[in-house]
């Protein structure tokens, strides 16, 4: 073992020092050893707790806490046609979504951070706000637009007179769409850390070679963007096989089913099959933990460092006449995800019932007087910042640990806990809540019904999206860079604060960022848990939506979005100074 | 203090002198016994008398507090308590809202669970609420209000569950799309081919009040309705706000409906028109049940025989936008009263569980979805 001051002694007697991986439970001291237990034992207990609760469940004949028998027909039952059916068109629409997810997001990340495109800032702050709509809200919107009785007919039809030109939301391609637009943003906010992390000095040799941009592109930044695009691929397809809001509203009328939809109906409607529905979550959750070992496997094998020691500075991309296309890309993804769906919502929180003309709407303010009056609202909105805030935080600091832990100390049993970490990201939010809800009401913890169980709950269900986030910039970052601090006396915990942190705070920003949206719009484990004292905004919004009030449903999506976005513009002024981040 | 002491304790009483004073004790905690039992889970065959009632008001004022698990209109759910704080000063009402299903089953765990929160839950019931009844969930008791309904208000008369108020099925279609002339009439016409691809409903395996309409379809003999919406290119809509969202927006012109968001709609003059078949249609009766292990069992019964009174009826009609069951309560704005409404039958007595079974299997098989 090197510790910091073998290192030290070793470099002041002149002798090299030795650049190896630490393999030692508690090179550089016993705190970090302590932690690194403590964060195991942390993840494993957030992990293990639902994921038993579930596993329980599916070999019962009937819920926890019911007359049941032991059984293995809910198992038995994932080999039935109706389920590998619907396995076949989901992971067809999970592909699709990921794929265009994942192209999207990135190119708009390469655009605004790496290229002289103008409006970044808006742009930046835009998609992260899009990534605040709740699935079914973004839906909604879209059912407005595109269903058959919709805008676009109402236009091709009333008022050009186009009879036989018709648009149909209620499609596969129609789902594809509205859940790639869901994605972008999360790609996007993934993608953001490392691509400003990176390293000018080897697309500065690439193009001093003579290389064009988008050879550079090609073949220097794609390649060492490629643990964080694997990454962003997966996850985004984890999230569009486990989005049941989307092809419940869209996919129902149209007569497409996906996996989600099915789990949905079994959990939540009478007969209900909770077993089979946990059989299958559990299924879920063991392929995506083999898709995210997968992915750790072809990104071991790259070449990711990007970050060193060399002096560098990253010079932006001339877009030149690709300007326009960059444009269209970014300005065209913001007007179909955000702007087109907020103006929708406006106009539907203005009016009694729909009407496709705004010229016959019945207009009212009755929802934002009752949102004014309503003491509930007002409660869901603390609690839902007190929730998305601190759990958030804590999300990101749990992150942090992990991703250090299992990317730069690897102790003995890292994988173990990279892979415990990942597993309750395939677990669908509706069979994930199910575990959660039979695991803490039966726990004897004095948090069932507080806000505390519902950041447990989140952290859980979202700490993926923070390890990953911030573990695509830490796979960036060379070794070297550490040593050098050693060398220079350095202690490891004062390495981590002056090297590491700085270096990652991108990744930390955007991890929070992430985390923070999710928990705001998470409804699937929330609507289980909650209770009148710890409402959040998801569930009022959900329950304003299932009771056909897509007035008011809209009219607290609308409010929860600017707050969002004072409080987002607030913690990216407050943070300015101190991560020295462009936008 | 807890429930079963403030019932025990006699106000009022003359001072005894000191001979008679064991003896008046004893019979004071037999007297009390005696009101004590009815009110903490074994039926009771009367309604409390006043003193009785009042000692439970009395007690409710000392827990200050009810929690309600509901699935009403969460707007009208707030308004609802809004009023029930006016006329309770002092006791504040918590109301968490989730739908049927969920609701159900969160309670279910809870209860085995062990963790008990709420005092009161008013839902749509499913099979779950009936085993819930046989495993302990509710508190055996009479309301006080309950003099004032049908006998039938009182489910199967176990002092349990009390119907507070019901959902009809209905067809409803957009007035821009179908002239008067045209108007359905019966629920035969949604399989008519002329509405071909223009038919919505609520799907079967997503809604009991559905599974109830489908069972008095088949018992007025109308065939496989399976498939006979399958040929007509039946569009399925999410829950009944949903569904009267595609037939406003006009994604489809009719649709079988339950009628929980119409009265809403009708009143703020939505391009939409009703009938419930002379053929006759189902009712899906909303039960309201105080918990045998409330933590505010008093405060629960307060709440509940308010929602029973004149005046909560009216409200919760008002609020939650369904005809309440309280004979003499006025209609709903613009919908008839269920007593009005010709051959109206209780869905959930259609669907026994086998039979619920085999249908949700059928209508699956018949649109693809297993």
């Amino acid at each position: 073992m090197i510790g910091v001051n073998e290192h030290t002694a070793a470099a002041s007697s002149g002798q090299p020092v030795p650049i190896q991986r630490s393999d030692a439970l508690f090179d550089g001291g016993r705190l970090l050893g302590a932690l690194y237990v403590v964060t195991f034992v942390i993840v494993a207990l957030l992990v293990a707790t639902p994921l038993a609760a579930l596993i329980y469940g599916s070999l019962r004949s009937a819920a926890p806490g019911l007359p049941a028998q032991w059984t293995l027909a809910n198992w038995a039952g994932l080999a039935s046609p109706g389920v590998v059916g619907t396995f076949v068109t989901t992971i067809g629409i999970g592909v699709a979504v990921s794929l265009i997810a994942a192209i999207v997001g990135t190119a708009i990340a390469i655009i605004v951070h790496r290229t002289d495109f103008r409006g970044a800032s808006t742009v930046t702050a835009l998609v992260s706000l899009s990534f605040f709509l709740p699935s079914f809200i973004l839906a909604m919107a879209w059912i407005i637009i595109g269903s058959p009785g919709g805008l676009i007919n109402g236009v091709l039809e009333d008022i050009l007179g186009l009879q036989g030109w018709r648009v149909d939301a209620y499609t596969a391609t129609g789902i594809i769409f509205v859940m790639a637009l869901h994605e972008v943003p999360f790609v996007y906010l993934l993608m953001r850390g490392p691509i400003l992390g990176m390293d000018a000095s080897f697309e500065e040799a690439a193009r001093a070679a003579g290389a064009s941009p988008y050879a550079v592109l090609r073949k220097i930044t794609l390649p060492l963007l490629s643990f964080s695009l694997t990454s962003a691929v997966v996850l985004a397809f984890v999230l569009s096989i486990e989005q049941f809001a989307i092809p419940a509203l869209m996919g129902i009328p149209g007569h497409v089913t996906v996996l989600a939809t099915q789990l949905y109906l079994l959990v939540l409607f009478p007969p209900p099959d909770y077993g089979l529905a946990a059989a299958i979550g559990l299924t879920l959750s063991a392929l995506t933990g083999i898709a995210i070992w997968l992915q750790r496997r072809i990104a071991r094998n790259n070449r990711l460092t990007v970050t060193t020691g060399k002096a560098g500075r990253l010079t932006p991309i001339p877009l030149g006449r690709w300007k326009w296309a960059a444009g269209a890309l970014c300005w065209g993804y913001l007007a179909f995800a955000l702007i087109l769906p907020v103006i929708i919502l406006t106009y539907v929180s203005v009016l009694k019932y729909f009407t496709p003309n705004p010229f016959g709407g019945a207009y009212t303010l009755r929802n934002y007087v009752f949102l004014y009056e309503s003491g509930s609202t007002v409660r869901s909105f603390w609690n839902t910042l007190i929730v998305s805030g601190l759990g958030a935080l804590l999300g990101v600091i749990l992150a942090s640990f992990i991703s250090y832990f299992t990317l730069r100390h690897r102790p003995p049993g890292y994988r173990v806990l990279d892979f415990t970490a990942s597993l309750p990201l395939g677990v669908p939010g509706v069979v994930l809540g199910l575990g959660l809800l039979w695991a803490y009401a039966y726990l004897p913890l004095p948090i069932y019904g507080t806000l505390t169980i519902l950041i447990v709950a989140f952290i859980t269900r979202f700490l993926s999206y923070a390890t990953e986030t911030i573990g695509g910039r830490m796979v960036q970052i060379d070794r070297s860079l550490e040593e050098a601090a050693w060398t220079a006396g350095a202690t490891r915990l004062q390495t981590i604060k002056r090297v590491l942190v700085p270096l990652t705070m991108p990744s930390l920003q955007g991890a929070y960022f992430l985390l923070f949206m999710a928990f705001f719009r998470e409804i699937a484990s929330a609507v289980l848990l909650y209770t009148a004292a710890s409402s959040v905004l998801s569930t009022s919004i959900w329950s304003f939506f299932e009771q056909a009030n897509w007035g008011l449903a809209s009219s607290l999506s609308l409010m929860g979005m600017i707050v969002v976005f004072v409080f987002m513009s607030l913690l990216v002024v407050l943070t300015r100074g101190r991560s020295g981040i462009k936008a | 203090m807890n429930t079963h002491h403030l019932i025990a304790s006699p106000t009022g009483i003359r001072k005894p002198n000191t001979g008679t004073r064991v003896l008046q004790g004893l019979a004071a905690v037999f007297a009390a016994s005696l009101a004590l039992i009815p009110l903490t889970g074994v039926a009771q065959s009367a309604a409390p008398t006043a003193e009785q009632w009042s000692a439970v008001e009395a007690a409710a004022t000392k827990e200050g507090n009810v929690s309600i698990y509901h699935n009403l209109n969460p707007a009208g759910a707030e308004l609802l308590a809004n009023e029930f704080r006016k006329d309770r000063p002092g006791l504040d009402v918590q109301i968490t809202r989730l739908g049927s299903a969920p609701l159900i089953q969160r309670f279910g765990t809870e209860f085995a669970a062990g963790r008990n929160i709420a005092d009161v839950l008013i839902t749509f019931p499913d099979e779950r609420i009936f085993d819930g009844m046989k495993a302990g969930w509710m508190a055996a008791w009479i309301p006080p209000e309950l003099k004032n309904f049908l006998p039938a208000a009182n489910y199967h008369k176990q002092n349990m569950l009390f119907n507070i108020q019901t959902a009809r099925e209905a067809i409803i279609w957009n007035t821009q799309k179908i002239k008067a002339a045209d108007a359905p009439k019966e629920w035969a016409d949604l399989f008519n081919p002329r509405w071909k691809g223009k038919v919505g409903m609520n799907p079967p395996w997503r809604s009991v009040s559905i599974q109830g309409v489908i069972a008095y379809w088949d018992k007025l003999g109308l065939g496989d309705t399976a498939a006979k919406l399958k040929a007509n290119d039946v569009r399925f809509f999410e829950g009944s706000g949903g569904i009267i969202q595609a037939v406003i927006r006009g994604d489809v012109y009719l649709a079988e409906l339950t009628d929980l968001p119409l009265n809403t709609a009708l009143a703020d003059g939505a391009p939409i028109e009703f009938v419930y078949p002379k053929s006759g249609t189902t009712l899906s009766e909303g039960y309201v049940f105080v918990a045998a292990k409330a933590p505010h069992p008093n405060a629960g019964k307060v709440f509940t025989n308010w929602l029973l009174t004149a005046r909560g009826q009216l409200l919760l009609q008002q609020f939650a936008g369904l005809s309440a069951t309280r004979p003499g309560t006025p209609p709903l704005s613009h919908l008839p009263a269920t007593s009005t409404l010709s051959n109206t039958h209780d869905g959930l007595e259609l669907i026994p569980p086998a039979k619920q079974a085999g249908m949700v299997d059928h209508w699956r098989t018949v649109f693809g979805i297993q």
